[in-house]
């Protein structure tokens, strides 16, 4: 596929032809026009009008999320439409939604990492953000659903005057541990990964405030040899710590349902069936945040089509592996010849939530399989369409998992309806903006490209120029020093 | 180094302001509210010697321990008008302006739980709980303050060991019972077996 | 670059110092990695120790040629990691299973094995979560903050800052650097060594005895921090050990006061605001018709009872029913008419010490008055009061007025008895005498 760099130079990074490798920085940048133009995003004056447009209406949003937080506490959780038997609706479906969208990030950060795919150089900074600000959205629904957020102290192992404990034998539980840590885990690969960068703008920077904030950040980082080596092992060390837990920790958030007796709920497919459509949902919300950032701000050169392309690879596969599970969850319906588990399903396809269910086949298996065609994975506008599709996608499976369940359960006496309030709506919307405004915020003060880690996996790393090919032989002479070395390579 | 010795001392005096400053003991305890006519606990209960049951009749058959009609202070105040302490305006007076008024003196509650938690007076009264183990010695508090934390985790800390609380049942009025903690937890255990003391410890005891 | 623009003048790298000013280190720059890597090699060779190469990205190789020993930290993150998985077995089992009698002050971190939906107290596959998040959380924590000890960060202060060209390091140049306080530094021959590395400049970088300007102002910012530390404490202490009418602290209130009606609370709806309401006019509730007269007032036909109502079961002259009778009398009869029914009661005495005009002093219970008086009309003077005496009928139930009765019945016979009674006494063995009360 061809098309046009910076420059106006034709180039084609997304050859599948084996003997042509792609290019993982195009437009034939070196060491110092990778710094220039990752901290020139922070550096710049000003940044594109678009900045501001999105940002004011992110902010806005977030007050909107503000508002009905404020409302939720003082009035209570009967603001929103929950009552027996829905008594989760919105709330815990956002929760799953956002602790998904975190997993791309980690995917990327993490697993991409261990297999030593260098492409993710150029968009694992930007997913690991998304992972920190999608998780403190999910960790806000959690925190507020009971409506009394004084009390979340209950949730740690803290003593206090009721000589009280948390309950350890319930999945709720494991669910704060497995997103606390999970949170706390991202935090630090994503700071420690950004360490050697906040120096390159502390280094850069020509304003006061800028030095000393960044400089705070960068902890007196001086790229010693002796500090990278350390460096390298620690990273590598949390990349094969956070490919177990990211894969616990949508398995816990899927233990909330499926250590319950509801049907639809108690199935043994749930853990992987949620972590593939975690992964799934957050690589289209990677695409959906990379496509404008690497148009507003100049970054083409370095999240090039190829990242795009190898990610709408990914979606496809996540989305296939998601339609089976959903296959596979009406085949083991009717397997098990359980009754209250058989009727939940046709309910679901047959039932008042129907159009909830064929949304969600709709975005998230049948749109992604328009990836098969290359045409849909290097063309920006022709890939926005399934990806918008499945992040859209994604919130109804959790929507349709929870309300469905909930609402027709084993007693038909206690059926009950739901339908959000416009509370729940609002806040919904209002998470999407505290998300966009971290994330534009993000994007402009701190290195949203992982600028050391890029010129690694650069030609001239090896002493090549500007047109050199990412397969090195050297890296393979050594597989242990590869391994000790951590393999920024 | 610096900065972990730094962290360090500030998570410690985190841990102790929390530690100290949240405990029942800094906020609850000590509370002595003012009443709406001074009664004297001190002069009732401790000098004249009235058993806390003569007022608070309910006590060992319900669950509240009844604060007193004020035909109660009646029994004795149609016959006894001189004030003993100093202050010019009568106490005595507003007792008795009330009673012929019929209306009710707004005794302010000094212990009182919260609305979620049960406790019912008679059940432990009746099984070897002194008045003064949670109110402390109102038989020497001019002013009742709240001498005891009264929170989950101090009732707790009987509901687990009763035997270093429990006493016979005809000195469960008596403001000075006190025993050596040894003899105490010898008496103790006795009384645990004769009475059958078995407090139970699950959430639904006190929060129904 | 040409090696002039930097030239080094020799006189200056003796370490000595130079108006406050001394020689830390010397920096030697270099355009490409594989430059960097064979300059590495040969200052390795030299026998140097205090001596780094700074590189923007980690360069390939680099830790060969500059001799650098695999690190520990693996296996601190592994000891880190086993913490964690203990933590959190113990964590689990001590708060939800265990039940050890701990101190009193302890008593707020002893566990509470307590029962929820029948499951068992402690099960380690439901453990296993918790166990799992927590050992990876304290590996991560072993391996970013072992990360930082290990490397020496943070470290805010580095003389190598005070070079304008080393602020390339983070951008495209590559670094070596030789401290004076290596015991290989030479002030005539390493200067030499490294200019002839090949590097594109070399450069001195000086360290400054005083502290910068940052350090002070922090300093200062930390001593106004410590004082106005000691303020929380200070109120906590005397919140702890002073008394107040100000409300008990219930920051978030929930449920502590709840809608609802609780025994003797206000509430406004009413004229009178009391919450517990009197029965409607006519109402009887059970088991209080007061179709006994002789039980509930004392009285057979028109006169008051002469003997107990032995027909009811509450009503038996047995030595538990006097013993409850004796509590009873202690509690709302002794006040004024003494434990030994002379009259001579705390409350009677303070009102004669006060010369109260209106008492009436109480009667001795004992005298030939109330000894001839039938037990309906002690009953009835107990229930419904006499002169300034108030009724206790409200207060007292009929079988423990009846109980009082009889104690008072004894007290009477205890002070006049009759003949007989003392050789009674003196057939009772000393144990129960002297035990009796």
């Amino acid at each position: 596929m061809r098309t046009t760099d910076n420059n106006g130079r034709e180039f084609d990074n997304t050859a599948d032809d084996p003997r042509q490798r792609a290019e993982l920085v195009t437009g034939g940048l070196g060491f110092a026009d990778v710094t220039e133009v990752v901290s020139n995003v922070a550096e710049r004056p000003r940044p594109p009008l678009a900045w501001y447009v999105a940002l004011a209406i992110s902010v806005s949003l977030l007050g909107v999320l503000g508002a009905m937080i404020l409302y939720l506490f003082s009035t209570g959780v009967g603001v929103w439409n929950l009552n027996n038997p829905v008594c989760w609706g919105f709330d815990i479906t956002n929760f799953v939604f956002w602790v998904g969208i975190g997993h791309a990030g980690t995917l990327i950060s993490a697993i991409l990492f261990l297999f030593r795919q260098k492409w993710r150089t150029g968009i694992n900074r930007m997913a690991e953000a998304m992972t920190i600000f999608a998780v403190i959205c999910a960790l806000l629904f959690p925190g507020i659903h009971v409506g009394r957020v004084w009390l979340a102290y209950w949730m740690g192992p803290l003593p206090n005057q009721m000589a009280m404990w948390p309950q350890f034998r319930s999945p709720l539980l494991w669910d704060v541990f497995a997103v606390g840590t999970y949170f706390t885990v991202s935090l630090m690969f994503w700071y420690v990964g950004m360490i050697p960068d906040l120096a390159t703008l502390r280094d850069r920077a020509r304003g006061k405030i800028q030095q000393v904030a960044y400089g705070l950040l960068a902890l007196g980082w001086t790229g010693s040899s002796r500090n990278w080596h350390r460096f390298e092992i620690a990273y590598l060390l949390l990349a094969a710590l956070s490919t177990p837990l990211v894969l616990s920790v949508h398995s816990v958030v899927s233990f909330d349902f499926a250590v319950s007796q509801l049907p639809g709920w108690h199935t043994t497919i749930f853990p992987p069936y949620f972590v593939a459509g975690a992964i799934f949902g957050g690589f289209a919300m990677v695409v959906t945040l990379a496509v404008p950032s690497r148009a507003l701000f100049g970054l083409k050169n370095v999240i090039t089509l190829r990242h795009l392309e190898n990610m709408n690879k990914i979606i496809l596969v996540t989305g296939s592996m998601v339609g089976y599970a959903y296959a596979m969850e009406f085949f083991i319906a009717w397997y098990s010849g359980n009754l209250y588990e058989r009727f939940t399903f046709m309910s679901r396809a047959l039932g008042p939530f129907a159009w909830a269910y064929w949304t969600m086949i709709g975005c998230n298996v049948v749109a992604p399989q328009l990836f098969w065609f290359k045409f849909f994975r290097t063309h920006i506008w022709a890939m926005l369409l399934p990806v918008m599709c499945v992040n859209v996608g994604m919130w109804f499976e959790r929507f349709v998992i929870i309300v469905t369940s909930l609402s027709a359960d084993f007693l038909p006496s206690s059926w009950g309806g739901y339908y959000p309030s416009w509370v729940e709506l609002l806040t919904l919307a209002g998470s999407f903006g505290l998300f966009m405004t971290l994330f534009l915020l993000f994007i402009r003060f701190l290195p949203s490209i992982a600028m050391a880690e890029i010129k690694t996996v650069m030609p001239q790393a090896e002493g090549k120029g500007p047109r050199g090919f990412d397969y090195n032989p050297d890296e393979y002479e050594s597989p242990g020093r590869v391994l000790a070395t951590g393999g920024s390579h | 180094m610096s900065l972990a010795l730094g962290g360090g001392f500030a998570a410690l005096y985190a841990a102790g302001i929390v530690y100290f400053g949240f405990s029942p003991l800094a906020t609850d305890v000590g509370y002595m509210p003012t009443q709406p006519i001074p009664y004297n606990h001190a002069l009732h209960a401790g000098i004249l010697g009235l058993d806390c049951t003569y007022c608070h009749a309910t006590v060992d058959e319900s669950p509240h321990a009844a604060v007193p009609p004020t035909q109660v202070c009646m029994n004795c105040h149609t016959g006894i008008k001189r004030e003993s302490a100093e202050p010019a305006k009568s106490r005595i007076a507003a007792i008795s302006a009330a009673y012929a008024a019929s209306e009710a003196i707004k005794w302010v509650k000094v212990h009182d739980l919260p609305d979620y938690a049960y406790f019912n007076h008679s059940a432990h009264v009746r099984r070897g709980i002194g008045c003064a183990s949670c109110h402390g010695r109102v038989d020497q508090m001019d002013v009742v303050y709240q001498a005891q934390p009264l929170s989950m985790g101090w009732c707790l800390e009987c509901h687990r060991e009763p035997e270093r609380f429990l006493r016979p049942l005809d000195k469960i009025t008596d403001m000075a019972y006190a025993l050596t903690p040894e003899e105490q937890l010898r008496v103790g255990r006795e009384l645990r077996q004769k009475y059958n003391i078995n407090p139970s410890q699950d959430c639904s005891t006190c929060h129904r | 670059m040409s090696h002039t623009a930097t030239a080094i003048d020799t006189r200056r790298t003796d370490g000595a110092s130079d108006g406050g000013r001394r020689l830390h280190a010397l920096l030697v720059e270099f355009e490409t990695p594989s430059a960097i890597k064979e300059a590495a090699r040969r200052i390795r060779d030299a026998g140097f120790v205090r001596w780094d190469t700074h590189t923007p990205f980690p360069v390939h190789g680099i830790d060969e040629q500059m001799g650098i020993q695999r690190t520990k930290l693996p296996l601190l993150v592994f000891a880190c990691g086993a913490v964690g998985c203990l933590t959190g077995l113990v964590l689990q089992w001590w708060t939800n299973a265990s039940n050890v009698d701990l101190p009193a002050a302890l008593n707020f971190i002893r566990g509470y094995p307590f029962q929820v939906s029948g499951k068992p107290f402690w099960s380690l596959p439901a453990n296993i979560p918790v166990i799992f998040e927590l050992t990876v959380l304290f590996s991560a924590f072993g391996a970013v903050f072992g990360m930082l000890v290990l490397n020496d960060l943070p470290k805010h202060y580095n003389p190598l800052f005070r070079s304008q060209r080393f602020r390339r390091v983070t951008d495209d140049r590559f670094f070596l650097c030789v401290e004076t306080a290596d015991p290989s530094y030479d002030p005539q021959h390493t200067p030499a060594l490294l200019r002839s590395l090949g590097g594109t400049a070399v450069e001195e970088v000086y360290d400054e005895p005083t502290p910068p300007a940052p350090t002070r102002i922090v300093n200062r910012v930390l001593v106004v921090l410590l004082c106005l530390a000691l303020i929380p404490p200070a109120i906590i202490a005397k919140a702890r050990v002073s008394r107040s009418d100000s409300p008990r602290i219930h920051l978030i209130q929930d449920m502590d006061n709840q809608e609802k009606f609780k025994t003797q609370r206000a509430y406004p709806l009413f004229a009178d605001q009391r919450v517990m309401r009197l029965p409607v006019a006519g109402a009887v509730a059970r088991g209080e018709l007061g179709d006994d007269a002789h039980f509930e007032r004392g009285i057979v036909g028109n006169g008051y009872a002469e003997q107990f109502p032995a027909h009811r079961p509450e009503v038996r002259l047995t030595a538990e029913f006097l013993q409850r009778g004796h509590d009873k009398y202690g509690v709302y009869c002794a006040p004024c008419h003494g434990f030994d029914g002379s009259g001579q009661g705390r409350i009677n005495q303070r009102a004669i010490e006060l010369e109260e005009p209106a008492w009436v002093a109480a009667a001795a219970l004992t005298d030939a008055e109330r000894r001839s008086r039938p037990v309906g009309h002690l009953f009835n003077t107990i229930t419904n009061g006499i002169r300034t005496m108030g009724p206790y009928g409200d207060r007292i139930s009929p079988e423990d007025r009846w109980a009082i009765v009889a104690y008072v019945r004894a007290l009477q016979r205890a002070h006049y008895p009759r003949a007989g009674d003392l050789a009674a006494v003196e057939n009772i063995g000393p144990r129960e005498r002297d035990g009796g009360e």
